[in-house]
């Protein structure tokens, strides 16, 4: 499998090294620096590029999302019809309340009407392989977002692996190498979750005095906050006061109900989690707030890909489609975040 | 008892003329049909070979899980708060494919895993069972074992999904008979069989007389008990045996499912009486509502009605249908 990045997010890592020179930032700083807030709409070559995408007049596209329940997900499904109607296409669009029996139902639905091309949004790769099976072999062209499928035309998604390792380290020199950390083991089967999951074992590996407290904690797609609030409260009954130096999750809906349990005591746990949730970046705002670090996905950026390779393999230009478009993370801090926030309008 | 072997769905209601029960037990199947005949004319992939049997495969585990539903209404009466209900149903479900999908991971064969699930699942319909007929409440003692049923299904499974491979479940998943997908036979075999115990036997006929009138019941010489026990034991196994079929669907068994799938099966199992001129619920009409209530996702996103609307839409469907149905009930009085 080919994996290539567009030619915006070249230029926008060309910008990011030089900010780095002449910033004198050191490139053997261990935490990487966070980086420079540059919305796909702030990049002129970007912008030129989405520009002489070819028309989708004409074109049916079915979507099958997993959920709209959480920021990214909702922004993404949406961002992505509103790309595609402005390039001509119609849209049809479906998603699955989170329940996996109707994501199948909905891939098998859209199947029927026999679009021009297939979009699946986030899903489970167990559950959802047989019904893209079928999605080939009806000769529809399927694309993903933060989906890995052996079918998928084109995958769009963040740097999952950057993002892991980052958050991963990024905790690891919080801590300052040392302590004992709740993990949260989200959903193997959900491609971005288990790139990030094996990225902080792999990242912890270089750290043997930081521990994970057994057993990992299982968070829940549907009612998380509530849920986990719940666990971390039963987990600091559980444990000795103290124990507890950091919570990991490979999202942010578990840590913003971790937050609701820890800030009231004023304990110092810090907390580490990925998408930015709107809840997430307010507690990270919070200088009082134990949340300390999320990553913000470029949700237009992904979509307005998503849909330019669409158009572009319906063209005929499959040369032009990556397996795989990654899109670049930024990371957010106590420091940058009302600046991230402002930027992005997030 | 001597058991007059009319079936009880096709009485017809008291008090009321024979010319209009007829209409009445048509309104259902009338408004459905104009539903469905809406999709047919707003999408010319609906009447398809293959949405059909799309539509079929989606019905089955709702059916077949609604049908087991449906008999212990039929044993318990239709009152929701006193009547007979099975809130168990889809955690059993989740259970029963969790039991299945971990035995077939260890190298049981499919067959045997399938018969383990469904084992499990019966076992908890006869606990069901025995507290609704010691005096407990039905709403209130399966809504304790479909606690016991999650929390099992959350401890084998370690709330991890568990995936299932072979021959076997790949055959339950895509097999097809004369163009109509295995599963959706499967659907038909069930409802065939449990509609002739209930609508031809003198056994399914006292199971009506205990649901509607447990009182006179037991003036005419029936125990209760005996028809709500084998009720909420039927209806676990057929949830079990839905939920193993859930499994071979999603290649996987998967926490929580079971809280996802409940709602649709009280849905199908209540607005079979919607096919009933008496307004009963019944076995016929449950696999019918079933197809129906999968048609109505299918259809509705062959309309290309937005995803977030088609909730709305489809109870508002649905509650039209019911309201029409009550509202010629009412005017037969």
């Amino acid at each position: 499998m080919t994996r290539t990045r567009p030619n915006a997010l070249k230029v926008l890592a060309s910008a990011m090294a030089a900010a780095t020179l002449l910033t004198g930032c050191s490139l053997k700083e261990p935490r990487p620096e966070i980086a420079p807030v540059v919305a796909q709409s702030s990049n002129p070559q970007a912008e030129h590029k989405l520009d002489n995408v070819p028309s989708l007049k004409g074109k049916k596209v079915g979507i099958a999302a997993k959920d709209i329940l959480h920021d990214y997900s909702r922004v993404v499904y949406q961002q992505i019809q509103e790309r595609i109607k402005e390039l001509g296409g119609e849209v049809i669009a479906t998603q699955a309340e989170a329940k996996d029996e109707k994501h199948v139902s909905d891939v098998e639905n859209l199947i029927t009407q026999s679009p021009d091309a297939i979009v699946v949004i986030l899903g489970d790769a167990q559950t959802l392989t047989p019904a893209l099976a079928k999605v080939d072999a009806a000769g529809i062209p399927l694309f993903t977002i933060d989906f890995q499928s052996e079918y998928s035309k084109n995958n769009v998604t963040s740097d999952n692996w950057n993002v892991g390792t980052t958050l991963a380290r990024t905790m690891a020199e919080d801590l300052h190498g040392k302590g004992k950390i709740l993990v949260f083991n989200g959903f193997p089967g959900v491609t971005p979750c288990r790139i990030r999951y094996n990225s902080l074992n792999l990242v912890l590996e270089d750290y043997p005095n930081i521990e994970k407290i057994t057993p990992e904690l299982q968070d829940k797609y549907e009612g998380t906050i509530e849920d986990a609030k719940n666990q971390i409260q039963d987990q600091l009954r559980r444990l000795p006061e103290g124990e507890v130096d950091a919570i990991w999750s490979c999202w942010d809906m578990p840590l913003i109900g971790a937050a609701q349990a820890i800030d009231p005591t004023g304990g110092d746990i810090k907390l580490y989690g990925v998408d930015a949730e709107p809840g997430a970046l307010d507690l990270i705002a919070n200088p009082d707030s134990s949340y300390q670090f999320t990553v913000a996905q470029p949700t237009k950026q992904i979509a307005a890909a998503s849909a330019t390779n669409i158009a572009l393999f319906l063209d005929g230009q499959t040369d032009l489609v990556p397996s795989t478009s990654y899109a670049e993370p930024i990371f957010v801090d106590k420091d940058n975040v009302n600046q991230v926030r402002h930027d992005n309008g997030i | 008892m001597s058991a007059t072997l009319v079936p009880v769905d096709e009485a017809p209601a008291p008090g009321a003329s024979r010319t209009k029960p007829r209409l009445a037990a048509w309104i259902g199947y009338a408004g459905i049909t104009a539903v469905l005949l809406l999709f047919a004319f707003g999408s010319p992939f609906f009447l398809t070979a293959s949405n059909i049997a799309t539509i079929l495969t989606q019905a089955s585990v709702f059916g077949i899980a609604g049908v087991g539903l449906a008999i212990v209404i039929i044993a318990g009466g239709d009152d929701v708060l006193n009547g007979g209900i099975d809130l168990s149903t889809g955690a059993v479900a989740g259970l029963a494919g969790t039991v299945t999908a971990l035995a077939a991971a260890a190298g049981t064969p499919g067959m045997v895993a399938v018969l383990y699930g469904v084992l499990v699942a019966t076992a908890i319909g006869v606990v069901n069972g025995l507290s609704v007929t010691l005096g407990l409440r039905p709403l209130l003692a399966t809504l304790a074992t479909m606690g016991v049923a999650a929390s099992l299904e959350l401890v084998f499974s370690q709330n991890l999904k568990i995936a299932v491979t072979g021959g076997f479940f790949e055959a339950a998943r895509g097999s097809v008979l004369f163009g109509i997908p295995l599963v959706a036979w499967l659907m038909a075999l069930i409802g065939a069989a449990v509609w002739w115990v209930y609508g031809k036997t003198s056994w399914g006929v006292n199971s009506y007389a205990v649901g509607q009138n447990p009182t006179a019941a037991q003036v005419a010489g029936l125990d209760p008990r005996r028809y709500r026990l084998a009720s909420y034991v039927l209806s676990s196994a057929l949830a079990g045996l839905a939920g193993t079929l859930l499994v071979a669907r999603l290649s996987a068994a998967v926490p929580g499912i079971g809280t996802q799938i409940l709602l649709d099966i009280i849905l199908v199992a209540y607005m079979s009486m919607i096919f009933s001129r008496r307004r009963l619920v019944s076995v016929v009409g449950t696999v019918l509502a079933a197809v129906f209530v999968a048609a109505l996702d299918n259809g509705l996103t062959l309309l290309g009605v937005a995803s977030q609307w088609v909730g709305a839409a489809k109870g508002l469907l649905i509650l039209l249908v019911l309201a029409s149905v009550t509202l010629r009930g009412r005017k037969n009085r």
